[in-house]
């Protein structure tokens, strides 16, 4: 394939128990250029199939590729190209055993034994407790993560950003919806934060050497909850030595302009040369 | 409405063909008689073809498990296939299909093909099939029918996120007027230029014996397509059908249009009985 001004080579894959996920794995244009190096598996945000929100993993793993790093995007069972899972264990049990999979398919396949899990949204969500479990991961790129919902969220939207007016006028906000997630200050929604406990498993991650990305779209809801209500706790040792803070100014939590998703191509790259030698 | 399970014995198989250019997942059929015809579906373009990827493999497993062999793939510069985002043509999008008409043949057995397309699909299906002559039917969902009014509604899409996205967007400065992205995807000049071009009522060859035309609302054109296909296939029925109108929805509400998907079912099951 020629992308990006390089010739790399993609190769479809299937695994799994019963070979029901399907993924497409990102070699490097230079044979070998890859080993000893962490291999990078990008996990589904919400049900939008592997190739990610506007193609962005395709673009991202290609990108990897070039610098000498191995990726693996990949559908977790019933989403994109993945049938569904025949077991009924809870969903985030069933995305952390898959998540392994392919961990054990590049291995296997591949020789990688380090591994750089990234992931928005719910992908965000499935890479943190992946790599809570597997010592192999050494990286964790933690794109829009949901964090609780804080009301400073809803009043953010209301006092800084007239679009929120124009939205209500025009009917695009339900009031009756939006009302009482004002009213709210406890949480409404922390898959994160239930199990395992966000901050403390935060804490061992580092601990280990993860290196840990925590990047989120201004107007997405976790912007509130990591970067302003809880940065300070946050930048408190074991975990600042191995976290990065970043921040997509003008960004929605699906990165729906160019620009945007530039800039967190930008983000991920550099991080890429930090976690490069992450777990070594 | 019931759908029926096709989960046993499913199989799919991820593939690159075309010199490893284009990304595919065939699905071999499960149903016991396989039938004489195999299926080609051809994706919309863009944030169109995220929105509507769920629906296709939906549609790719029931046809399977009514004995169709069906094979998905993605464009170049779409998807899993080869090429940046911002390097997709028509032209070279309607050789895509003809890529794969002969990667299921191949995988396949079967001569006979259908090629069933959404939207910009529909018109390259279309496209395809007047230029190469040897498909057997068609199925157009709601097709593309003219390429500047497809144009206009791109335009006034990206125009809507620029008025209450959650994002900074540039405004719609390019020249004449033409947007430089379309909901999160680059819209080339070459991609604007290539739809002024596209007018399915004025395709001169005969696309197919058998057509089926669906339409959800009642586009500018479908007077004249209908006319246009009446008049050249073997068989031509038009549907009307009040569906979800999938490609408008963000991804993250799964919705799938299962009575759309059994209509397209149930008419090639039909025709190829």
């Amino acid at each position: 394939l020629a992308d990006a001004g390089v010739r790399l080579r993609e190769t479809a894959v299937q695994f799994g128990r019963g070979g029901e996920l399907i993924g497409v794995v990102a070699e490097p244009p230079v044979w070998g250029a890859s080993l000893g190096r962490p291999g990078i598996i990008f996990l589904n945000a919400g049900l939008i199939h592997r190739v990610g929100p506007y193609r962005l993993h395709v673009r991202i793993g290609r990108k990897f590729a070039s610098r000498g790093m191995l990726s693996l995007r990949f559908d977790f069972s019933g989403i994109g190209d993945s049938r569904p899972a025949a077991d009924g264990s809870p969903i985030i049990q069933r995305r952390v055993a898959e998540t392994r999979a392919a961990m054990d398919l590049l291995n296997a396949k591949y020789g990688v034994e380090r591994f750089v899990l990234v992931g928005n949204c719910s992908g965000a969500v499935a890479a943190f407790h992946a790599g809570d479990v597997d010592r192999r991961v050494v990286g964790l790129g933690l794109i829009n993560l949901p964090g609780h919902a804080v009301a400073s969220y809803y009043l953010r939207l209301i006092t800084s950003n007239p679009k929120t007016w124009r939205r209500l006028l025009y009917g695009r906000v339900k009031l009756p919806r939006l009302l009482p997630r004002l009213r709210r200050s406890a949480p409404v929604e922390a898959p994160t934060a239930r199990t395992p406990d966000f901050f403390p498993t935060v804490a061992s991650l580092a601990e280990r050497g993860v290196e840990i990305l925590l990047a989120n779209c201004e107007w997405d809801r976790g912007y509130d909850y990591f970067h302003r209500k809880h940065r300070d706790r946050l930048q408190q040792s074991p975990v600042r030595e191995r976290l990065e803070l970043e921040v997509i100014p003008g960004a929605n939590h699906e990165f729906g302009s160019l620009d945007s998703q530039q800039r967190l191509i930008e983000i991920l790259e550099r991080w890429a040369s930090r976690v490069e030698t992450a777990g070594q | 409405m019931t759908v029926q399970s096709t989960a046993r014995g499913e199989t799919r198989l991820p593939l690159y063909f075309a010199s490893a250019s284009l990304f595919g997942c065939y699905h071999p059929p499960t149903h016991r008689q396989t039938r004489r015809c195999a299926v080609v579906l051809c994706y919309p373009f863009g944030q169109e073809y995220i929105r509507t990827h769920r629906s296709f493999v939906q549609l790719a497993k029931r046809l399977a498990a009514s004995g169709f062999p069906v094979l998905r793939f993605d464009y170049y510069g779409c998807g899993d296939s080869a090429g940046g985002s911002e390097e997709g043509r028509i032209r070279r999008w309607v050789a895509d299909i003809g890529s794969a008409v002969e990667e299921v043949r191949h995988q396949s057995g079967l001569q006979q093909v259908c090629l069933v397309g959404l939207r910009l699909g529909g018109a390259l299906a279309v496209s395809a099939a007047a230029e190469r002559g040897d498909v057997d039917s068609l199925v157009l969902w709601d097709p593309v029918i003219r390429g500047p009014d497809y144009r206009e509604q791109l335009r006034a899409l990206q125009e809507e996120a620029i008025r209450f996205g959650y994002m900074e967007l540039p405004s719609n400065n390019g020249d004449a007027g033409i947007p430089e992205e379309v909901l999160g995807f680059p819209y080339t000049p070459g991609i604007a230029e290539d739809l002024t071009h596209v007018d399915l009522a004025s395709i001169g060859a005969t696309v197919a014996a058998r057509v089926l035309l669906i339409e959800s609302s009642d586009p500018p054109g479908l007077e004249a397509l209908c006319a246009r296909l009446a008049g050249s296939a073997q068989l031509f029925e038009h549907r009307h059908l009040a569906e979800r109108r999938v490609w408008m929805d963000e991804p993250s509400r799964g919705i799938v249009p299962f009575h759309l998907i059994e209509e397209i079912v149930g008419w090639l099951t039909r025709v190829y009985a």
